[in-house]
């Protein structure tokens, strides 16, 4: 009882940081309608720069192209450094509201996701270039709280977590105060229901909105800098931070604080109190193969889903029919002709380019299947769910076993895709209760509870040392390959990925072309509309995300044959988020996005045409870039690329004068 | 005779508001229906709860003598009570022709496993004959957003019609449409039961009502305050009451 206790005090540090960024998350929710999946990287930044500055009194610039960093003073003391990360993480909160989120303000929220997407990458590639996380360049870091130990209810805590709890809980009172009472949370509030009606009134959304980023900010980055010494601090585990506390933030409906907190510090003691009760040396309940850190992840998750499921209704009510605005879904033509056209080209490349070139061609069209599953869920059902990657994990692990057992490849691989369906309808339950970004967040969540509980386990995939695919043949014809020369990425396997993608390719475009796929934009298009019409909401939800983690098993079971040791890490959920934002920015609503999506890949044909990829900090500056261009892509064009140039060919065909009558129906209605 | 529609004892609440109120209701074969009110009074929560929108805090609903009561909206629709939203609702991505034949099928998992393997193949007949009917042939291929408001009215009266209902529940379908349009509505109404299409028209317009329907209800704070036919009704002192406030 007591030591039970001990484990759940233990997890109200934890609980606080997952509390103040839910805050964050909720503050700028509420005044901009932004869910920032960036949130925890904006204050990983700013928590990386304190620790530089209070030992080397420098600001580290986040903007590449200027200086790395500027000295500002000799010795600084802990409220000099304090005071500074504070004007850090307000400006930078400040400055990336004005220059991302304030020109998304009427975009839909997938825009802004993708741009979220896209800081949060530029955050953590800036850091690895930045701030060195080996050798003698790594500062100390020194602690802000006190560790020492409270002896407390019959067990013993440190000081850091105390404080940490209390200040989150101070920081939701004094919120809610001033939501509830100031003039500024009245504005808040007014603009939240009715812009247009706040600016009439003299209500500023702009001043708002700067003002609450740069608050959120400062309580993230301020948040991180105090669980340091707790949770420590790396450019790959901080930014996911934002998973728990989007869940806690989730359950007070993106409105409440106080919601927000509590839910907040009960996932961390629940995580805690987990973890605590595994490593008991009396818990032999447990099976040594269930990873202890994947339990910590699952169990809040449950715990979120069955409360939003809950409270939510199968069809929105009246008042809230919210319109989706995706990109306008062309009807795919002459699939016979593009099949051949782009399927022709691509198998000869695989025969006339060298090994480097195999590898990116065949990285390219795994991620186009992949992409191609975003658009089946997202684009033509217009369900954000961020699971795609977890469930090609499971249909990768899952192929190599089958082939380990002598099932001949191609019939596990649609097994293993035929298993990914089965749990992506599953995860994708929650769909037909929740909707938009919560649903996003929810799938978000159970995605990094089967990374850490399923695939992170030694029983599915050895653990961080992975699992080595044995060599695939195709009915006794070999279409494997080895790791050098000539036998380095053969041309056979990429065939095996083109044919496969070119089958699902066709079949997403039967379906798109039939009674099926309207059914589908229908339900994109308006729920209550849909059923109106007798089509099952529910049924057709899960039919499209059903297809869509089959063709995601299949991106899976064929990543685990196209490296020689498939890690849990091929499959982590930033890579999702990636994959949704590179389809969003292709053009999300159509197949042609998804083989655009799959060029643009990192590590793809793209960037092996345009000079190969550079190794090391080139790599990063790369990713950065990337990030750049998300956030821009997802400003300038949010029907994607295909969608640009979809309206550019039919603008050029109606200017040379073909303006017969089927121009009214071919017109390509550009997202306004 | 079974009615083809009898709602029994209806209540609705919408939190501790009464918007229903006991409302006992049938519609026989054949038959126009209008049902009228001042703004408020509860007729699209009505027509939301016979369609499953809403659900009832009492009373049943049977359809062809099956209690209905209890089922989800698509299987309504499917069991032939169909609707049409005031703010029409129509899917804005699709065709026009699309938007009727969105609502032309019941699905199947087995027309889904095949829709997989052919290229297009849905067969438009009855698509085409709802279209025909309406006079939206040469805007078959437009999208809604093209539209006019009065032609956006026939297509969400079409893709209410090619599910072959037994009864429609119409939102004011006269909405936005001018003297001649409503006139070719009200014509177009008349026509609908020889089809096999019964009719529960809500709208304000007088005209269209007192035109059309063979019988009136009139609802008033969620209850049904008078019945009977248009010309009858249009003289009650009570409704004349409700319209002009219960003082005037």
């Amino acid at each position: 009882m007591v030591t039970s206790i001990g484990f759940l005090l233990a997890g109200l540090g934890g609980g606080a940081v997952i509390a103040s960024l839910a805050l964050g998350l909720v503050l700028t929710h509420r005044s901009s309608g932004v869910v920032n999946f960036a949130h925890a990287a904006l204050g990983m930044y700013v928590a990386f720069a304190y620790f530089e500055f209070r030992e080397t009194g420098d600001l580290v610039l986040p903007v590449l192209g200027l200086p790395a960093r500027v000295h500002l003073v000799p010795r600084p003391t802990l409220a000099t450094a304090l005071v500074f990360a504070v004007v850090l993480a307000a400006a930078l909160g400040a400055l990336v509201y004005a220059l991302v989120f304030r020109p998304l303000r009427n975009d839909p929220p997938l825009a802004r996701v993708v741009a979220s997407l896209g800081l949060l990458l530029y955050l953590q590639e800036t850091v690895r270039l930045r701030f060195p996380v080996a050798g003698s360049g790594v500062v100390r870091r020194r602690p802000v709280l006190p560790a020492d130990p409270v002896h407390l209810l019959g067990t013993t805590v440190t000081l850091n977590r105390l404080l940490l709890a209390g200040l989150a809980v101070v920081v939701t009172v004094v919120l809610w105060a001033v939501f509830r009472f100031t003039r500024f949370g009245l504005a808040v509030r007014a603009a939240a229901v009715n812009e247009k009606g706040a600016l009439l009134v003299g209500i500023s959304p702009d001043r708002l909105g700067t003002l609450s980023w740069a608050a959120a900010s400062v309580l993230g980055g301020v948040a991180v800098v105090l669980i340091e010494p707790i949770a420590g601090l790396s450019p790959t585990t901080t930014p996911l931070l934002v998973v728990p506390a989007l869940a806690a933030a989730l359950l007070g409906r993106l409105e409440s604080f106080a919601v927000a907190t509590a839910a907040g510090l009960a996932i961390g003691a629940t995580q805690s109190f987990i973890l605590g009760w595994a490593v008991r040396p009396d818990a032999v309940h447990l099976p040594s193969w269930i990873p202890t850190t994947g339990l910590q992840q699952a169990v809040p998750v449950v715990v979120i889903v069955a409360v939003l499921m809950a409270r939510s209704d199968a069809l929105p009510d009246r008042a809230s029919v919210v319109p989706h605005r995706l990109p306008p879904s062309p009807m795919p033509r002459n699939v016979t002709f593009w099949t051949v056209a782009l399927a022709g080209p691509t198998a000869f490349a695989l025969w006339s380019t060298d090994a480097a070139g195999r590898h990116a061609i065949i990285v390219s069209l795994v991620a186009a299947l992949l992409a191609l599953s975003v658009v089946v869920a997202t684009g033509y059902v217009g369900q954000i769910s961020l699971a795609a990657l977890a469930l090609a994990g499971i249909a990768g692990f899952t192929s190599i076993r089958l082939v380990e057992q002598d099932v001949p490849f191609p019939l596990a691989l649609l097994a293993a895709a035929a298993l990914a369906t089965v749990v992506g309808v599953v995860v994708a339950w929650p769909a037909t209760r929740v909707r938009g970004m919560s649903l996003g967040i929810v799938t978000l969540a159970i995605a990094v509870a089967i990374e850490q509980l399923v695939l992170a386990s030694d029983a599915v995939s050895g653990g961080a040392a992975g699992r080595a695919a044995p060599r695939p043949d195709l009915f006794g014809w070999d279409v494997g390959f080895g790791a050098v020369g000539a036998e380095n990425y053969r041309a056979e396997f990429g065939l095996v990925c083109l044919v496969v993608l070119a089958l699902a390719g066709v079949g997403v475009a039967n379906l798109r072309r039939n009674r099926t796929g309207l059914r589908w934009l229908a339900v994109r298009a308006n729920e209550r509309a849909a059923a109106a019409a007798g089509i099952d909401v529910a049924r057709s939800k899960l039919g499209a995300l059903g297809v869509s983690s089959f063709i995601a098993g299949l991106a899976g079971g064929l990543t685990a044959f196209s490296v020689t040791t498939l890690s849990p890490t091929s499959f982590m959920v930033i890579g999702t988020l990636v994959a949704v934002a590179l389809t969003y920015l292709a053009g999300v609503s159509s197949i042609g996005g998804a083989l655009v999506a799959g060029t643009l890949t990192h590590g793809g044909v793209l960037m092996a045409l345009s000079g190969g990829p550079s190794s090391g900090s080139g790599d990063d500056v790369q990713l950065a870039l990337s990030g750049i261009a998300l956030i821009v892509a997802a400003i300038l064009a949010p029907a994607g690329i295909t969608g640009v140039v979809r309206t550019a060919w039919w603008r050029l065909r109606h200017r040379a004068g073909s303006a017969h009558d089927t121009v009214a129906t071919a017109t390509p209605r550009t997202a306004t | 005779m079974t009615a083809l529609l009898e709602v029994r004892d209806l209540t609705v609440r919408h939190g501790g508001v009464i918007a229903i109120d006991q409302v006992d209701l049938r519609i026989d074969a054949g038959q126009v229906v209008g049902l009228i009110g001042p703004n408020g009074a509860g007729k699209t929560t009505f027509i939301d709860t016979l369609s499953g929108f809403t659900a009832p805090a009492h009373g049943s609903i049977l359809l062809d003598g099956v209690d209905v009561t209890g089922t989800r909206p698509h299987e309504r629709a499917r069991a032939g009570l169909v609707r049409t939203f005031q703010s029409l609702e129509l899917f804005d991505d699709l065709t026009v022709a699309d938007n009727l034949a969105v609502a032309a099928h019941t699905p199947t998992w087995r027309s889904t496993v095949t829709d997989l393997f052919r290229p297009k193949s849905h067969d438009a007949a009855d698509v085409h004959r709802v279209l025909d009917q309406l006079g939206l042939l040469p805007l078959a291929r437009r999208f809604p957003l093209e539209l006019s408001g009065g032609q956006r009215q026939l297509v969400a009266l079409g893709r209410a019609l090619v599910a072959e209902p037994k009864l429609v529940l119409l939102d004011e379908p006269a909405a936005g449409l001018d003297p001649a349009e409503t006139a070719e509505l009200s014509r177009l109404l008349r026509t609908l039961p020889a089809t096999g299409a019964s009719v529960l028209v809500v709208d304000h317009d007088m005209s269209l009502i007192l035109g059309v329907c063979d019988r009136v209800d009139v609802l008033d704070f969620g209850r049904i305050v008078a019945s009977g036919p248009p010309d009858v009704v249009r003289d009650d002192p009570v409704v004349i009451a409700a319209y002009l406030g219960a003082g005037g």
